[in-house]
């Protein structure tokens, strides 16, 4: 028997994760997304303390942004949820599977003993991990940040009760946790395009023009409010819900299952199309 | 199944793959036993690299079959590429990550075993001194040395070389070539891809030319040679008197004008062409030179095609 025989078919997934993460850390880009999702939120803390800036009042919590700075993270989920946050996740995942057609390096991966079913869902695992990392990241840095800066005060909720600093830090906590859901869609759009397309400008970009026109029809209100109620960019919305008294538990609970219908269906076609795809390039 | 006398290394049967109209690969029957180093030999675009992807896995047969050491890459690749190496046209690796770094992540993918054989696949490759050094700053032929010690990660007992020494420099060719010499010395069975006549000749025993992606010679180096015949650069002082004189000669296959207005005379042996200094001597024809000339491959190809691939030999294993 080689070498290989025994040790190689038994190669984990968990390995094989472990590697596309290193790769990730090895690149410039996973960098450049990171220190924008720490950076973002401070710069959002620094224009709200110039005094001359106007309080963005039109969004919720917005007003309360000086108040307690626990309005701060809330506005910029608010904010830069539908549109900073896929495209910091696309910079990087939307080009984990064509990076490899760039570098013609699917030859050297897929001729090692690794299975294309492994490698696809460390991939897709690794986008994911990266898509929640941001998240993480941006909610302590925006929490500590503002907090530090407004002061760890009660906030106001949608529906006029105070709540407590200490369940408002759970409840701005809970918010983000649950923009990961539509974001982890938008990672599965964005691995979905780089896939398909090979290409990693198409990869990056794709989830941005998909958030762009899904904001746009929500902003037009085509198809009435049952449609925007279903589009992918209205679930990062969906922490207003944690703020009403009783609370929307509707809109909890639909930001779930909706991001997983839109996460499903790319991630399935690029499944198929990976296990059955020849390998030409390189 | 490895070790095993009775399996070939190599077995492909009927193999095809077709691109819209074109098909690359045409029916390839091949067979490459354990222990042989085995040259594949063809043009540019005559289907090598579409039949080596097929053996690696990396592309589906559209008809055919590929069975490495018995076992399918296209049903199950792992199992099927277990004991197997190699790299199809220029090794690929991350340019953002060192050399030492890309093994390490191949030797992990590799599974238990690998990581402890990266120094010396390094060392034997003598890549060692710049193992540190990102691969994207690495010149071509530190790449190819880069491919071959990650196929030797996998400590294979087949190993399979797409143009390996394309686009190095003559140095770096001949220590390729003494590189895959001292590896099939040590039992590797070696199947190597190439357009270079002069190199599968110089390193290996049985040779598969292919052609339009059909196999239009399969046999012994010397076989090849024989069929080819022995051919001869002849410059006179009468060219077309003296081409009319040969082609009545025995032993002369043809005779043929070259691109410098020479002659091209092909004979059955060596002794034959004796016999041609002295019929044109004879006529008064003065010789200006008579060389040996070595065949080129498409010389060999037109002759093959021209007289049609020998049945008997072709698809023998």
């Amino acid at each position: 028997m080689s070498g290989s025989t025994s040790a190689g078919v038994g190669v984990r997934t968990r390995t094989v994760l472990r590697w596309e993460l290193r790769k990730l850390a090895a690149q410039r880009r996973t960098w450049i997304g990171v220190g924008a999702a720490c950076i973002g939120p401070l710069v959002l803390v620094a224009a709200m303390s110039l005094h001359n800036t106007a309080l963005p009042k039109d969004t919720p919590f917005g007003r309360y942004i000086r108040d307690t700075g626990l309005a701060g993270p809330l506005v910029l989920l608010g904010f830069g949820g539908m549109w900073f946050l896929p495209l910091l996740t696309a910079m990087v995942t939307g080009d984990l599977f064509s990076a490899e057609d760039h570098h013609g390096t699917w030859k050297t991966y897929l001729t090692r003993s690794v299975s294309r079913d492994k490698v696809f869902v460390a991939k897709v695992l690794a986008g994911a991990l990266y898509a929640a990392a941001l998240v993480v990241l941006m909610t302590i840095i925006s929490i500590v940040g503002f907090g530090l800066r407004f002061g760890f005060h009660p906030l106001t909720s949608l529906s006029g009760e105070d709540i407590s600093p200490g369940r408002a830090v759970l409840l701005v906590a809970g918010s983000w946790l649950l923009a990961l859901f539509p974001l982890l869609a938008f990672t599965a759009l964005a691995l979905a395009s780089s896939l398909l397309s090979k290409n990693g400008i198409a990869g990056v970009l794709t989830p941005v023009i998909v958030s762009f026109l899904m904001q746009l029809l929500g902003f037009l209100n085509a198809g009435g409010s049952t449609l925007r109620h279903y589009l992918l960019t209205s679930q990062f919305e969906a922490f207003h819900g944690l703020f009403h008294d009783p609370r929307y538990t509707a809109m909890v609970v639909r930001v779930i299952w909706v991001s997983v219908l839109y996460a499903v269906a790319p991630i399935a076609v690029s499944y198929v199309v990976f296990r059955r795809r020849d390998i030409t390039g390189g | 199944m490895i070790g095993s006398t009775k399996v070939p290394a190599v077995a492909l049967r009927g193999l095809v793959k077709r691109y819209d109209d074109v098909i690359a690969v045409d029916g390839v029957d091949l067979v490459v036993e354990q222990g042989e180093v085995y040259g594949y030999l063809g043009p540019n675009g005559a289907g090598k690299t579409t039949s080596m992807r097929m053996i690696l896995g990396l592309i589906r047969p559209d008809a055919g079959s590929v069975r490495l050491f018995g076992r399918d890459p296209a049903t199950d690749a792992v199992a099927a590429l277990d004991g197997v190496a190699g790299f199809v046209e220029t090794p690929r690796f991350y340019p953002y990550l060192s050399g030492r770094r890309n093994l390490e992540c191949f030797a992990a993918l590799d599974g238990a075993g690998a990581s402890e054989r990266i120094d010396d696949a390094l060392a034997l490759v003598d890549l060692s001194g710049r193992s540190a050094d990102r691969v994207g700053g690495y010149s071509f032929g530190m790449k190819q040395r880069l491919g071959i010690a990650s196929a030797l990660l996998r400590d294979p007992k087949l190993l399979i070389l797409d143009e390996p020494t394309t686009g190095l420099d003559p140095a770096g060719q001949r220590d390729m070539r003494n590189l895959i010499r001292s590896l099939a010395q040590r039992g590797l069975t070696v199947l190597l891809s190439s357009h270079n006549l002069a190199e599968v000749g110089d390193l290996c025993t049985r040779v598969a030319i292919v052609r339009s992606g059909r196999i239009v010679y399969e046999g012994a180096i010397e076989e090849l040679t024989r069929t080819a015949g022995h051919s001869f650069s002849l410059h006179t002082t009468d060219n077309e008197q003296a081409m009319t004189i040969c082609v009545t000669l025995a032993g002369i296959i043809d005779v043929v004008r070259g691109v410098d207005g020479e002659l091209v005379v092909r004979a059955e042996n060596d002794d034959v062409i004796a016999s041609v200094s002295v019929a044109l001597a004879a006529r008064g024809i003065g010789v200006r030179s008579l060389l040996p000339r070595n065949a080129s491959l498409e010389e060999l190809f037109f002759d093959l095609t021209a007289r049609g691939a020998s049945p008997e030999r072709k698809g023998e294993s």
